[in-house]
């Protein structure tokens, strides 16, 4: 019994598509027959031993010793085709109607969609996502939330109210705030530089509809045209308000005035992950790593890589997942 | 034996499929709950600049008894700067702590003691003006 379910579950996993399920099955019957081997061997260990003594051994162990040489040459070879075979699968399927989607794309094109999961510390957040060349030049947005591409912050928002207030009149401004930390690693490799100096988003000068979309509020799909670049860098850039933890909280940076006033500025700083597309390449599924994070208060636009202090940030997404349509 | 392993075999597996679907359905689930998820809780650690103010005012507090031969009134201040409720509580008897130990040297120092610290404005700023208090302390202590 236990060789038909590991065949049976090996060949599956092999010919369908990946499965965590028949994959658990496979190792648990896996285990449990080494399980049994061992114990078998431990009550027959001297009819094993007198028997390899004998001539019978001798005659065993030459179609074993071919079994072995011909793995050992084609090993190689069957696991490239196995991963041939799972390279382009994403490793769950999931529920379309699961996802809020916001379509860049236009009609009959080749697409590139970038999947959001969101996790356990998702609250509205605030999200961009842009290409860069494969030299870090900046290309061009793909996709800004809506208050960070208008410039619209709500002041009535605060650490105490917030999942109130979201939930009753989320987008109800009743005196806005011109917010600077959201994401400041993004507006600066943008580069372009407001009256006021700062390089977020103004209303007066706020990102055209094209690319900005509503605050998502749950796991998100982003779809955009193909370019006729063959290797670039597309990156995103998150922040979530009120997620402030032993390194960023109301006691840290008092001399950072943009840290403490305005709205929903205590918290952990925006994160940067990043993918290397290389649309040359056969592999269609990307997955953004985490690259580091802006400043706390977005007072520059560097990147800093010590991730030392940010704790809960880490789950605003489970995973963003960059899938290169043929 | 070999039922034994069979049952065992069978109950594994129905136990980790059935944790393994419950896994994979809040995974996909439409949208983040909002009551399961957002920045709540997110917090889970003393404010790391609270626990830092705390052993430098333990480790003067050490040097003070140290150094204080006169044996005046004065008891150490750690068992009276521990955790609080919040950090704001903390902050709070973290400050009382460095009044005291302010007061029994300005008592005899006068003329070193030169500055008076005001806690004023938000936490934050009464966090800089402690780091201040204490740098002062720490310099008059080892001066002595």
């Amino acid at each position: 019994m236990m060789f038909l379910v590991l065949t049976g579950t090996g060949l599956m996993s092999v010919l369908s598509s990946y499965s965590t399920n028949v994959i658990l099955i496979h190792v648990i019957s896996g285990l449990l027959f080494l399980l049994i081997v061992l114990f078998h061997l431990r009550n027959n260990i001297r009819m094993l031993l007198r028997s390899l003594k004998s001539k019978g051994a001798l005659v065993a162990l030459v179609p074993l010793s071919l079994i072995s040489m011909f793995w050992s040459a084609t090993e190689s070879h069957l696991a490239d085709w196995y991963f041939s075979l799972k390279r382009d699968q994403p490793i769950v399927k999931f529920d379309p109607l699961a996802f809020e989607v916001y379509d860049k794309s236009s009609l009959n094109s080749q697409k590139i969609t970038v999947e959001f999961l969101a996790g356990k510390h998702f609250w509205y957040p605030q999200v961009s996502v842009w290409l860069e060349d494969e030299f870090s030049n900046f290309l061009q947005t793909i996709f800004v939330s809506h208050s960070t591409a208008k410039g619209v912050f709500y002041g009535d928002r605060t650490k105490d109210n917030f999942r109130q207030h979201d939930r009753e009149k989320p987008w109800v401004p009743s005196r806005s705030v011109r917010r600077v930390d959201a994401l400041p690693y993004w507006s600066h490799r943008r580069g372009i530089q407001q009256a006021d100096g700062l390089y977020a988003p103004s209303r007066d000068v706020p990102i055209v509809d094209a690319i900005s979309g509503a605050t998502p509020s749950g796991h998100f799909q982003l779809h955009f045209d193909r370019d006729s670049l063959r290797k670039f860098k597309l990156l995103v850039e998150v922040n979530v308000a009120f997620d402030e933890n032993a390194y960023y909280s109301e006691f840290d940076f008092p001399d950072d005035t943009s840290y403490h006033s305005g709205a929903g500025l205590m918290g952990q700083p925006s994160l940067v992950y990043h993918a290397d597309i290389d649309l040359g390449h056969p592999t269609k599924y990307y997955l953004a790593k985490l690259q580091g994070h802006g400043h706390h208060s977005g007072s520059d636009g560097r990147l800093y890589q010590d991730l030392q202090t940010i704790t809960t940030a880490t789950e605003i997404f489970d995973r963003i997942l960059i899938h290169v349509q043929d | 034996m070999k039922r034994l392993i069979l049952i065992l075999w069978l109950m594994s597996t129905v136990i980790i499929l059935y944790a393994q679907e419950a896994k994979v359905e809040e995974a996909t689930k439409p949208g983040c709950n909002p009551k399961a998820c957002g920045p709540h809780d997110t917090k889970k650690q003393e404010a790391a600049v609270i626990s830092t103010l705390r052993e430098d005012l333990k480790a003067i507090d050490r040097k003070w008894l140290l150094k204080n031969k006169e044996k005046d009134s004065y008891q150490s201040i750690s068992s009276k700067i521990e955790k609080g409720g919040n950090d704001g509580e903390s902050l709070i008897k973290l400050i009382m702590g460095a009044e005291i130990l302010d007061a029994s040297l300005r008592f005899r120092y006068t003329h070193r003691m030169v500055v008076v610290f005001s806690y004023e404005g938000s936490n934050a700023q009464k966090v800089q003006t402690l780091k201040k208090h204490i740098a002062l302390l720490e310099s008059v202590i080892t001066s002595i």
